[in-house]
């Protein structure tokens, strides 16, 4: 026969484990690692960590780059190349930022692949020991997941089709009355 | 049906109309603040995901947004509800007169029906959302289909709101006689501003669009901004209107300019997260709200006053006054502009920044001259539709 202590006690434990578990849904508090690239950019190491691995088209996921001594002191940029370009192509340069959750190291937080099909990152990286250049393996992006955008983009629509429907309607409620008001004081 | 014979058709006596109306007025300053509360949380939002990012579907800003939103929904619920059960008890207030009929069974005023309907329709899209993100993950932008279904519900229970306070606009009309009084006058204000303002994220998400030369800021400043001041200015004909409705709609961008970064400040403190790197220090949402809206109402009411004081031809007229208080609005907007002076942002960022901004600003201005004075004569037409609307 529980006391009635030990029944408050598991009921406030209840209370924060379900307040707990959508936090822990949420997988800020450091994200699971599924795979890891090696770069080698020049005399620096990157180590690129997926937090979703196969990628897929569209899905967000997030990228963070491991400098090897840090990213203190150092500047980067990232080109992400599609397909089978050569690094003299116009995919465009970003400077590399911090991972808002890993502030020692450089990231893609809550990114998208845009397309299916093989990616490489390349890194540019400024630091002590000069500069280098260096491209990651070939990265494999799946096609996207989920229903057809087009079909998906239409459900998101439909609102539009009930004012459109209402306004007909006292479109119609109105005409019969024959009013001036959009033509008169 | 024959036990509602003709005095039930007929109009309600005054006094117990205008119980009714009083009624129906509380009810729809109940669904404003509900629907205050929706605006917030979704500006507090927008905000979330562009300077922090981690997301789940519980996150506090999340629970503001659908708390204003079923709790708006629940109002007009009601009601519908009371509404229908004091029609069918003969209430003398509630008569077929001012009331629809809905599915031959329900009895309520249109506004709340709309409504509701659009907070009903907003709950089940954020459930298509929550299945949306088992597919995708978190967030990346604003405009997936859920999204574009959330945005467009919010704003269709917005226009229920529009709808309710023209209702009551026009019955005080029927009244009194007259133009309606400043009670209705600044609910229908409030309730376009705050239409305006959910608005806003449905042309961010518009944004995604790549409108060419155009800056797409003022594509969306041209058509809608003109076309609320002008739907005001045609439901209730009386000079102040349309500055009412900037007034009210400058206070809600104060509100999302202070608060909401100040509240997600204290979101990011409690959780113990960072914000991203060169994440601008202008408030995400309340950055894209036109500044300008109380001049262009001004010039709203300003030269629709002379007009008609003068019986200049209406169409004319209209047409003029959405092409002032258009190119008013471009001239004092410029959300790029802000930005370039953000010292927080990335140089390269700001560099191209400018460069679009040199390049749109022609093309830019030309598109509103054309498509402001279109957009404008829409909402008055519709305003002027919206004006039989007694029930």
């Amino acid at each position: 026969m529980k006391s009635l202590q030990q029944i408050k006690r598991s009921l406030w434990l209840g209370v924060v484990l379900l307040l707990a578990l959508p936090a822990g849904a949420s997988a800020h508090l450091g994200h699971q690692v599924s795979h890891v690239e090696r770069v080698q950019a020049g005399p620096y190491e990157v180590q690129i960590e997926f937090s979703e691995w196969p990628i897929k088209a569209e899905r967000s996921l997030d990228i963070v780059f491991w400098v090897e001594g840090g990213i203190e002191g150092k500047r980067g940029t990232l080109r992400q190349i599609y397909g089978e370009l050569q690094s003299g192509s116009p995919a465009p340069r970003r400077p590399l930022v911090r991972h808002p959750r890993y502030r020692t190291a450089w990231g893609l937080d809550q990114t998208i692949m845009q397309r299916e099909g093989v990616w490489r990152f390349e890194f540019e990286i400024d630091g002590p020991r000069g500069k280098g250049v260096g491209q990651s393996p070939p990265l494999p992006v799946a096609p996207r997941p989920g229903p057809p955008a087009p079909l998906s983009y239409l459900i998101g629509l439909l609102p539009l089709l009930g004012m459109a429907g209402f306004l007909t309607m006292e479109a119609r409620r109105v005409r019969r009355l024959r009013p001036t008001d959009a033509t008169q004081w | 049906m024959l036990a509602h014979t003709s005095p039930r058709t007929a109009a309600a006596p005054v006094d117990a109309d205008w119980r009714e109306s009083r009624f129906r007025l509380a009810a729809g300053g109940l669904m404003l603040a509900a629907t205050l509360l929706t605006f917030f949380g979704i500006s507090w939002d927008v905000e979330w995901h562009d300077k922090v990012g981690p997301d789940s579907f519980w996150t506090a800003p999340h629970l503001a947004l659908y708390s204003g939103t079923a709790l708006a929904g629940l109002i007009c619920l009601a009601v519908v509800l009371i509404t229908t059960l004091r029609f069918r008890r003969g209430a003398p207030g509630v008569t077929a007169a001012n009331t629809r009929s809905i599915l031959r069974f329900f009895r309520a005023p249109i506004g709340f029906v709309v409504g509701g309907l659009g907070a009903a329709a907003f709950l089940l899209y954020g459930g298509f959302d929550l299945y949306w993100h088992s597919i995708f993950g978190f967030d990346v932008t604003l405009a997936s289909p859920p999204h574009v279904g959330l945005l467009l519900s919010v704003m269709a229970s917005g226009f229920g709101g529009i709808a309710v306070f023209a209702a009551e606009a026009n019955r005080a009309r029927q009244r009194q006689g007259g133009e309606a009084g400043w009670l209705q006058a600044a609910g229908l204000a409030a309730s376009v501003a705050l239409w305006m303002g959910l608005m806003l994220f449905f042309l961010l998400a518009l944004f995604e669009i790549d409108f060419g030369p155009f800056a797409d800021y003022a594509v969306t400043g041209a058509v809608f901004y003109p076309l609320a001041l002008l739907l005001a200015a045609s439901l209730i004909r009386r000079p102040g209107v349309a500055t009412l409705v900037g007034v009210i709609y400058t206070l809600l961008r104060v509100l999302a300019w202070f608060a909401v970064p100040a509240v997600t400040s204290l979101q990011v403190g409690a959780e113990g997260l960072a914000y991203r790197d060169f994440a601008s220090a202008l408030p995400s949402a309340a950055s894209f709200m036109p500044g300008g809206l109380i001049a262009a109402g001004l010039v709203v009411d300003g030269l629709l006053y002379a007009a008609r004081r003068r019986r200049l031809s209406v169409t004319w007229s209209v047409l003029a006054t959405a092409l002032a208080a258009g190119t008013v609005n471009f001239w004092l907007f410029n959300p790029l502009r802000l930005l370039v002076g953000d010292p927080s942002i990335l140089p390269e960022r700001r560099e191209s920044l400018l460069r679009f901004i040199e390049a749109s600003s022609m093309p830019s201005l030309a598109l509103t001259l054309a498509l402001a004075p279109l957009c404008g004569w829409l909402g008055w037409r519709l305003g002027a539709m919206l004006r039989h609307t007694d029930s």
